[in-house]
């Protein structure tokens, strides 16, 4: 089996209106790909920066995985929430990267999206910090399927930077380029 | 797969300086540094962790300058669990105490001598600070000039255990500057 691991960081979240934000991610593979060992998902510290809307996590990933075949290539999706005043939280940006498939270190900057309010009540409510919509089909984050049936709004960008190892690949004749 | 799977790594290069954009908020600034590797991990030369002078900055320039080096050289028969470094960064305070100033986590560099460009890689870390939770305590922190700290600072390389943790930063960093020599890592039919 061609092996992979990914190793780096959820680095910052930027351009966020938002105060207090931390990071929820998960990483999914397709049915062919095994977790290996390190953990798939997590979240990280809660930021409360609101100089120059920059806020720092440096959370590590560290993961380690197994493949039969590239088809369903890893894909790290990121949802960034909020923290209010209550400790209540609500999502404020909701992203997906696919991980890098070619060796080495990779800083990527993606940017992000969260659900439109649909009334003027829900406009309001976000404004004022006390909830937006969240995602239940969380799998909506990574594929492309059902995409049409939301409306967004564009958000901030999230930092990652991600460094991947091949093991194997060469054996089985995958080239990178 | 014979037992002899495994590959050498020897991490050297130094902690340059800090680095504050806004002024550190303490002077006599020192950092403790913890190298965490997973279980897979062998140190064979070399320290895990050390304690810096304690630097101050001068009036021409935002870094406070360590030139502390580090070197040390593992054996892995694995990626995962690849060396992280910790920084605990103490300093005094308004009442000449000593507390902590932040903490920052980097991963040590992933690029071997083959990828290597002329010069070694820069690490800038961001320093990041725990803040107080409930009312009274930040009110005595405030009044005591003192941030909170970590119990155990390893904790920021585990990805599972920060969850609760309310951080803020100054826009602090560490700069580093790290080069990493392995070897044996053909055996095992590495893409880096």
């Amino acid at each position: 089996m061609a092996e992979i691991y990914i190793l780096g960081q959820i680095l910052s979240a930027e351009n966020f209106r938002e105060p207090n934000l931390f990071c929820r991610w998960n990483i999914q593979a397709g049915s062919l790909w095994k977790f290996i060992e390190g953990e798939s998902e997590g979240q990280t510290a809660t930021d409360c920066n609101s100089i120059d809307q920059k806020s720092y996590f440096a959370h590590p990933i560290d993961l380690h995985l197994a493949t039969r075949g590239i088809q369903g290539w890893p894909k790290l999706s990121i949802e960034v929430f909020s923290v209010n005043a209550l400790k209540q939280f609500c999502p404020v940006g909701i992203c997906f990267t696919y991980i890098p498939t070619k060796p080495g270190l990779h800083h990527l900057k993606i940017a992000t999206w969260r659900i439109a309010p649909q009334t003027v009540l829900d406009s309001i409510r976000e404004k004022f910090f006390t909830g937006g919509f969240t995602i239940v089909k969380k799998d909506l984050i990574h594929t492309g399927l059902e995409r049409y049936k939301i409306a967004t709004i564009s958000s901030g960008i999230v930092r990652v930077e991600l460094s991947v190892f091949f093991k194997h690949f060469r054996k089985y004749n995958i080239v990178f380029d | 797969m014979s037992i002899e799977n495994f590959y050498y790594l020897n991490i050297l290069g130094e902690i340059k300086s800090l680095y504050f954009p806004l002024g550190p908020n303490g002077n006599g600034l020192f950092c403790r540094y913890d190298i965490v590797t997973g279980d897979d991990w062998e140190l064979i030369s070399g320290t895990k962790t050390g304690i810096t002078q304690c630097a101050n900055g001068s009036r021409f320039s935002d870094e406070i300058v360590f030139n502390m080096p580090i070197e040390c050289t593992f054996k892995s028969t694995n990626i995962y669990g690849w060396p992280q470094i910790i920084f605990s960064i103490y300093g005094k305070n308004l009442w000449g105490s000593e507390v902590n100033v932040g903490y920052a986590r980097m991963h040590t560099c992933f690029i071997t001598n083959e990828k290597r460009k002329t010069e070694p890689l820069i690490i800038r870390a961001p320093i990041i600070i725990p803040k107080a939770t409930n009312f009274w305590s930040s009110l005595i922190n405030m009044i005591t000039d003192r941030n909170p700290e970590l119990r155990d600072p390893k904790i920021l390389a585990d990805g599972t255990k920060t969850k609760n943790l309310f951080t803020f930063s100054n826009g602090g960093e560490v700069i580093v500057s790290l080069e990493c020599i392995a070897k044996g890592t053909d055996k095992l039919d590495f893409d880096h």
